[in-house]
């Protein structure tokens, strides 16, 4: 059966994960081009002395950091939208197969092809930042990159929350609550500013099951 | 049960963004500007004074003895402060105390430091740059490579990003016959070439033995300093000045603060506690400034609720104290209404610039949140569970409004 | 003979609104039920209880022996169910959709599917987000034949059908649950469809039930009379005994009633109405419905 919701959350999701995929690779080209290109117009020392002292690397990497935000976002709306407009989600929450169970196999296999494309991102970025930069340079953009990667994965999980929320009050106040949240994990301005990560980390663990909520919701009638 | 958790799950989400935003929408509203008094010392009349800013051009001149003062006669008291003023206006006499008073010579015998909060640790990325001490021309050169040091030294080359082995090697050996012991701990220097010479780095070892590390004509000096590796250093500042007084400062986990002077490395302590006991420094949390004037030193602790202002004369004896103090911010009225309403606080930002979850209790005062928050839970909505009840006990009117929001499905 | 729908004292309110009031209704094994009434009256009400979309302010609703809003997956296997404006993946094609469901049920009959598919005349990867209302009841109908269910709750099937479809559809399941003995609720505003197919019906009015009983009792014993009089304007009125509903247009009364002509005759004469030519017409469930329910 979670086969079944694989195939269908594929189907919604095909198109997309190629997109993203291509984007994701456009985007860590995009990176070390620019890498490139500061260190050539730079010189390779100069260009050191601005991503040690000036936090260079954070503006090369812009891409790295908004990515999983939209991918994310673009994820969680592909796969419930079309299941939320005109109530559609009966059809899902009648299918032999417990509630809680489908939610979060939804949830999760949307998840799975975003953490695959924070995988392919920190990996990637691990390369082409180890070619051009030292251990400590490349520890440190790796480390900046963390927050952001939470903040992409909590977009997805409260964005798929707010839609499968069916009350529109609700929805704000999820909405509102989520921007809240979201904005904590992009305050840096610097690199590998954050510590105590674990916090973050809980919080953002702990989204997914908000979901149930908004299921059990819409199965009371409520409104 | 699960859709139980989830819906706490939700409230919490909730209160992290209440605790978060709330109290500084309130602070936003309601807070006043404190008008804090700027305190210095005249030694014209061996006195503290100060200066009080209204606002729209309209400043107090006074001294801690209630006299006021023009501007002008208020400059005219602080001579090492104001000297390029007074000059202009030709009213700069020419020596107070027999020290010369004039540009050229105060400029070369003042120097100035501070210590914030966010000097001390922050985020940096720990590659460090290697001056030619020597160099053969006015200005100091910017080497062509970086170096890390931890549990050896290392030297890059930015071109291949690869490590210069014989440098590398080279520096390694100094300090291992100056009786260096790696892992290195604190690594302090200067790393801008605009500066007027170089001392290159004061590095600690395994053995809180500190060490001066140079490179001079292109070969590695390294210089064990005897600084008391007992006293408990937490960290290093180095400043190049052509007073050559002394090569920085720094600071010890107790919060004491030394100079490391041009007299073989011998330290000094510098006053940071005044007589009354209050206040005492606090690195994490205070402003430490040192000025060196021609004439005297001054020394200011500042923070939240107080300024202290030590003067000692130019053989570091002490001579005179001031502390000003004003109701510190969670003391002020709108900060106590605030604590009673909000129990607590969330913020990520910290003193050092770090990001991190951090949640300030109000206690006692948060309680009344609390508990008007219960009585209000009680009132406004009947048939709560018991867990409604817990959360609100737990955090007040956060939980309050995160629980009437999300109504239990039951 | 078990129930395989049953609704104990349904109550329901939206906000302060009562709309259903202590329902009863038992839906026998192998029946065919249909659930009519005005719209506001609590049909829908009645029918997202049933399929445990809305959970009542008071009652109990079970379905195959389990309460509606808590269903196990288990029994929900052995229901059909049919959402107004048959409600489907739309971004599925024919065959995706079929492949999805089919793994949610071990005695899936794919041939059931196919066999309605094959009728349709569209390829197999044709989206279901581009077919028509008709088109789309057809993949919907198939899907639920394939699932072989015990109960099919059809909510408002013939719902932007034209006469077609509705047709089709009628047939079908008419086929299907004769054959196997299945149980179908099911609620409709096509009434001449409902009759040809229901067993058992139920009517719905304002905060209670208007009428539950077989079909073929309420054609056999639900009359309607018709006769003209100037003077009968305002001295007959509706009551819970002998008059279900009366309208007047000009000067010709029409009577519905479940007495037999002989005490309605009976009546007029006690209210001074003599010498009424009344006739009793025959008529549609439609004509029925409206008797019952009123014109507006």
């Amino acid at each position: 059966m979670l086969k079944a919701i694989l195939y269908k959350e594929w189907i919604k999701l095909r198109w997309a994960v190629i997109v993203i995929a291509g984007l994701t690779i456009l985007s860590l080209a995009y990176s070390i081009g620019m890498i490139n290109y500061y260190i050539e117009f730079q010189g390779a020392f100069q260009n050191w002395m601005y991503v040690i002292g000036k936090s260079l690397l954070l503006k090369n990497i812009v891409f790295v950091k908004f990515l999983p935000l939209i991918t994310g976002l673009v994820f969680a709306l592909l796969q419930f939208v079309p299941e939320m407009s005109r109530n559609r989600m009966r059809l899902s929450y009648h299918l032999p197969i417990s509630e809680k169970k489908l939610l979060l196999s939804s949830v999760g296999i949307g998840y799975m092809f975003l953490l695959a494309e924070i995988i392919f991102l920190f990996l990637g970025l691990w390369l082409v930042v180890s070619i051009n930069y030292p251990a400590e340079v490349v520890q440190k953009a790796l480390l900046s990159t963390i927050p952001w990667f939470l903040g992409g994965s909590a977009v997805y999980f409260l964005t798929a929350f707010i839609i499968l929320e069916p009350s529109w009050i609700y929805r704000i106040i999820y909405g509102v609550v989520s921007y809240g949240i979201v904005t904590m994990y992009y305050e840096a301005s610097t690199y590998d500013q954050y510590r105590s990560l674990w916090a973050f980390i809980l919080i953002v663990a702990l989204m997914p099951l908000t979901i149930l909520f908004a299921g059990h919701r819409f199965r009371r009638g409520t409104k | 049960m699960l859709n139980k958790l989830s819906r706490y799950i939700i409230i919490l989400l909730i209160i992290l963004v209440a605790a978060s935003y709330l109290p500084n929408f309130y602070s936003m509203l309601f807070d006043k500007k404190l008008n804090t008094p700027r305190l210095d010392y005249s030694a014209v009349i061996d006195e503290f004074v100060y200066t009080r800013n209204y606002g729209m051009g309209q400043i107090d001149y006074m001294d801690i003895q209630g006299n006021s003062y023009s501007e002008r006669d208020f400059f005219a008291l602080l001579p090492f402060m104001y000297y390029a003023t007074l000059e202009k206006w030709q009213q700069l006499p020419p020596t107070l105390k027999g020290v010369e008073l004039n540009s050229k010579s105060i400029r070369e015998n003042s120097q100035f430091f501070r210590i914030r909060a966010q000097d001390i640790e922050f985020p940096e990325v720990p590659l460090y740059l290697m001056f030619e001490a020597e160099p053969d021309y006015a200005q100091l050169i910017i080497p062509e490579d970086v170096f890390r040091i931890g549990n050896t030294i290392e030297f890059i080359d930015p071109v291949s990003n690869s490590v210069i082995e014989e440098k590398s090697q080279r520096f390694r050996q100094a300090m291992l016959d100056a009786g260096f012991t790696f892992p290195a701990r604190i690594v302090a220097g200067n790393p801008t070439n605009r500066k007027p010479f170089d001392e290159g780095y004061f590095i600690s070892d395994a053995n809180n033995e500190v060490f001066q590390l140079q490179m001079i004509k292109d070969k590695p000096v390294c210089i064990k300093t005897g600084i008391d590796p007992d006293l408990n250093i937490r960290q290093i500042f180095i400043s190049e000045n052509m007073r050559k007084e002394f090569y920085g400062w720094f600071i010890t986990w107790d919060n004491r603060v030394f100079q490391i002077t041009y007299d073989n490395y011998k330290v000094r302590e510098l006053p940071t506690k005044t007589k009354e006991g209050i206040y005492d420094y606090d690195a994490d949390k205070m402003l430490y400034r040192f000025y060196t004037y021609p004439i005297n030193k001054h020394i200011y602790i500042s923070g939240d609720g107080f300024m202290k202002m030590i003067v000692i004369d130019n053989d570091f004896q002490p001579v005179a104290e001031h502390v000003e103090t004003w109701k510190p911010y969670n003391k002020r009225t709108a900060s106590v209404i605030r604590q009673c309403i909000f129990p607590f606080k969330i913020s990520t930002a910290t003193p050092q610039k770090f990001i991190k979850l951090q949640i300030e209790y109000f206690w006692w005062k948060g309680l009344i949140s609390v508990a008007l928050s219960l009585l209000a839970l009680a009132l406004f909505s009947r048939k709560r569970p018991l867990l409604d009840y817990l959360v609100v006990l737990l955090t007040g009117v956060y939980g309050l409004i995160a629980v009437l929001l999300i109504k239990p499905e039951d | 003979m078990e129930h395989v729908i049953e609704c104990r004292n349904l109550t329901h309110y939206y906000g302060n609104n009562l709309v259903l009031n202590n329902l009863n209704l038992q839906v026998e094994r192998g029946r065919i039920f249909g659930i009519l009434g005005k719209n506001g009256m609590g049909k829908t009400t009645t029918i997202n209880i049933l399929m445990g979309f809305l959970r009542p302010t008071s009652g109990q609703c079970l379905v195959l022996g389990e309460e509606s809003h808590a269903l196990s997956p288990q029994t929900r296997q052995k229901i059909g169910l049919l959402h107004e404006g048959h409600l489907a993946y739309d971004f599925m094609t024919i065959r995706q959709v079929e492949k999805f469901y089919s793994r949610f049920f071990p005695n899936w009959k794919a041939e059931h599917y196919w066999d309605l598919m094959g009728k349709l005349g569209l390829s197999h990867n044709h989206k279901i987000k581009n077919m028509s209302c008709g088109q789309r009841s057809q993949v919907v109908l198939g899907l639920i034949f394939a699932q072989d269910p015990e109960l099919l709750i059809l909510d408002d099937y013939s719902m932007g059908l034209d006469p077609g479809y509705r047709a089709l559809f009628i047939d079908y399941l008419q086929e299907y649950v004769r054959e196997k003995d299945k149980t179908v609720f099911l609620t409709s505003h096509i009434i001449q469809d409902v009759e040809k197919v229901v067993d058992d019906t139920i009517i719905m009015g304002y905060q209670k039930l208007l009428l539950k009983m077989p079909l073929a009792t309420l054609r056999e014993k639900f009359h309607r009379y018709e006769f003209r009089s100037a003077e009968a304007i305002g001295k007959i009125e509706a009551d819970d005994n002998l008059i279900s509903n009366v309208e007047f247009v000009h000067d010709k009364v029409t009577l519905y009633s479940f007495k037999p002509l002989k005490e309605i005759k009976a009546y007029l004469e006690k209210i001074g109405i003599n010498n009424a030519e009344i006739r009793e017409i025959p008529m549609t469930l439609e004509e029925a419905f409206i008797g019952l329910t009123g014109k507006y």
